[in-house]
């Protein structure tokens, strides 16, 4: 039984518990960061001492940056275009959003700009391991990139690439810009391809169709890792995310016409008992906030926990408690649903 | 008798297919025939192998059939820069990387970038890379900061869907693009066991003495592994059949791949001996210049930069490039 040794920053604002609770309540579902820093060196990236491995796990989704041809306002679909300055900075601004929340495996598309996006990102997390991407597609691919030391694999974060996470193929729109289109096909014409759910683009698909293909790929390979306690990482495109999206909060194609995704902004969900909960945006660990934790994940690490201030700490009580309960206020109101 | 020489001399020239023939694809044929596992192939799976002939540029042109339409040479004389990629995250860690696709630290995205700087004003016509991500990684952060402002676009051909979902479909945006094309003939020669292991576990297994004929001999490989050799003969032999022929019809290149791989094709460049080439280090960052010219390769140093003061042997056709850019400005 390996010891683990936690170390969480609490930031709360309102002096009073009461006031905590109320204030609480009208705060949207916004995300603060808690270190937690593993130290020991186990064999899982979850210590032992949870008894079996943890029967929840973590799922971060990222949407890559500005691209070149994002830039240029050109239709890019499943071009592989790279990313601009601007796409840099917003994978590593990401990456320090995510710092501190665990991450066991990464998902991407096959196209540069999401791959780029997760190791530019990853070269910000706390926890130091190395994401190396997986090549499955020759013997020869497979066989050359072995590793033959089991304490480097232990501080890998494996990568896969999926090209069903890319991004919606726009058919012969892919390279036009909307001027082109316009003149092309017509502007009605555009509109309707780039809004509906189930019209696809001249050789391309429509959403429902990358739908069904990305939600295919989530549901065969990433949810059972969740399920095995896993924390997922995905890196992909804006109509991938938006159909795994879909899935996870159960949206109608209306609702996820209209769902806009914001570059640079992962967001979380925490997988349990076979149901994802929306935790939305976490702010990175300079920004102040409340998070709250589960339950679990409370009593784990009560047991030897370091709690530092980082940040001015009006006079009031840390509640470990009330925090927990709070949590499972939320669980409990999205289980509802 | 007349008509055996004459079918001699078909299949002679078939063989030989020289890069001046003006009908022979930017894309020579052979690595299309190779048997798929030599293929470079990324995630998509091999639905059906397309082992047609098709020109690096053209793919990015026709969507549906292959064209051999001829090309003419451009100029006659075309720039080659390498650029090994920077410090990666096992670099760092002291691990023997090999092909292990492990990606970069921010010191080398900063290398990258860097690396970047000093080309922004060479013509890039065409970029190669290997297959590993702290390679591609190295070129797409370097032509950010091209001032040509063309748009690098990495070629997928692992399968017929990979392919056709790739295409572009607007000529001005082709006109604006640079290929990228991605080879595992141009990744880090391939360690075997020692992959993934430091320094300190390998003397341990293996012993000291044994360990540094591996990293210092020509044609030692470690176990279940290659030598420097064998990575050569791969790398110089992409080169051979691969880039050689786009410089020939004047199309400027830049290679982003890994210290042996980049030695080999140096070896080749500057016919060095394989003593030479063993002694032989690349620096990270500082990108490489090669004026290819009359079937010669001419070695340029390595461009200073911009915003740099110093001496550099421009060619003329390099000059009136960047003058050019420098025009586009104002």
């Amino acid at each position: 039984m390996s010891t683990a040794i936690s170390i969480h920053h609490f930031v709360i604002i309102p002096q009073e518990e009461r006031e905590t609770y109320q204030r609480l309540k009208q705060l949207p579902l916004r995300t603060v960061s808690y270190n937690t820093t593993l130290l020991s060196p186990s064999k899982n990236t979850i210590p032992d001492n949870s008894q079996k491995k943890s029967n929840e796990a973590a799922l971060i989704l990222i949407r890559h940056g500005e691209s070149l041809w994002n830039a240029k306002n050109l239709f890019t679909g499943c071009v592989d275009v790279p990313l601009t300055e601007k796409g840099i900075e917003e994978a590593i601004e990401a990456g320090k959003r995510i710092s501190n929340i665990p991450i066991d495996v990464i998902f991407t598309s096959s196209l540069i700009r999401a791959q780029m996006t997760a190791m530019l990102a990853m070269i910000q997390h706390c926890r130091k391991k190395v994401p190396i991407i997986l090549h499955n597609e020759s013997d020869q691919a497979k066989s050359w990139s072995q590793v033959f030391s089991e304490e480097t694999k232990d501080q890998s974060v494996p990568v896969i690439p999926a090209w069903q996470l890319n991004e919606r193929m726009y058919g012969e729109l892919q390279g036009l810009n909307k001027q082109e289109t316009a003149e092309r096909y017509g502007k009605q014409q555009v509109h309707e391809w780039r809004r509906s759910y189930d019209i696809p683009p001249p050789e391309g698909e429509s959403l429902e169709m990358c739908a069904e293909r990305a939600v295919a790929y989530f549901v065969e390979n990433i949810e059972p890792k969740l399920a095995a306690g896993k924390n997922v990482m995905v890196a992909a495109h804006g109509n991938s995310l938006r159909s795994i999206i879909m899935y996870l909060d159960k949206l109608t194609c209306k609702e996820v016409i209209s769902l806009e995704l914001s570059t640079s902004i992962p967001l979380l969900y925490i997988f349990k008992d076979g149901k994802f909960m929306k935790r939305g945006s976490p702010v990175g660990p300079t920004e102040a906030g409340v998070y709250a934790y589960t339950k679990v994940r409370h009593r784990f690490y009560c047991s030897t926990i370091f709690i530092f201030f980082e940040f001015s700490v009006l006079d009031g009580s840390l509640c470990l408690q009330r925090l927990a309960q709070y949590r499972q206020k939320l669980d409990d109101e999205s289980l509802k649903k | 008798m007349a008509t055996v020489v004459s079918l001699q001399a078909i299949i002679g020239s078939i063989a030989s297919q020289s890069p001046s023939n003006s009908k022979a694809s930017l894309f020579p044929k052979e690595p299309f025939n190779l048997p798929i596992k030599f293929r470079q192939n990324r995630c998509f799976k091999i639905e059906a192998t397309t082992a047609s002939q098709t020109p690096v540029l053209d793919t990015l042109l026709s969507p549906s059939k292959t064209t051999t339409t001829p090309h003419k040479k451009k100029s006659n004389e075309a720039s080659l820069i390498l650029i090994r990629h920077g410090e990666s995250l096992w670099n760092e860690k002291n691990l023997f990387t090999g092909c292990v696709d492990v990606p970069l630290t921010e010191k080398g995205v900063a290398e990258a970038i860097q690396a970047g700087k000093r080309i922004s004003t060479i013509p890039v016509d065409l970029i190669f890379t290997s297959s590993l991500i702290r390679a591609q990684m190295t070129a797409m952060l370097a032509m950010t900061q091209h001032r040509c402002k063309k748009v690098p676009i990495i070629l997928h051909d692992e399968s017929e869907k990979a392919q056709t979902w790739s295409h572009v479909f607007s000529e001005e945006t082709r006109k604006q693009s640079i290929p990228v094309v991605a080879a595992w003939q141009l990744n880090e020669r391939m360690y075997g066991e020692l992959q993934g292991l430091n320094k300190e576990e390998t003397a341990e297994r293996y012993g000291t003495q044994q360990v540094h004929e591996w990293r210092r001999s020509y044609h030692i490989p470690p176990p279940k592994g290659e030598s420097l050799e064998m990575c050569a003969e791969r790398a110089v032999a992409y080169f051979e059949d691969n880039i050689q022929p786009e410089l020939a019809l004047g199309n400027n290149v830049l290679i982003a791949a890994h210290g042996n791989s980049l030695r080999s094709i140096i070896m080749y460049l500057d016919k060095l001996t394989s003593q030479e080439v063993t002694s032989l280090e690349l620096s990270t960052g500082l990108p490489l210049l090669y004026i290819f010219k009359d079937r010669k390769f001419m070695r340029r140093g390595s461009p200073v930069g911009p915003t740099e003061a110093g001496v550099y042997a421009y060619t003329k056709r390099l000059a009136q490039y960047r003058q050019k850019l420098d025009e586009s400005l104002n």
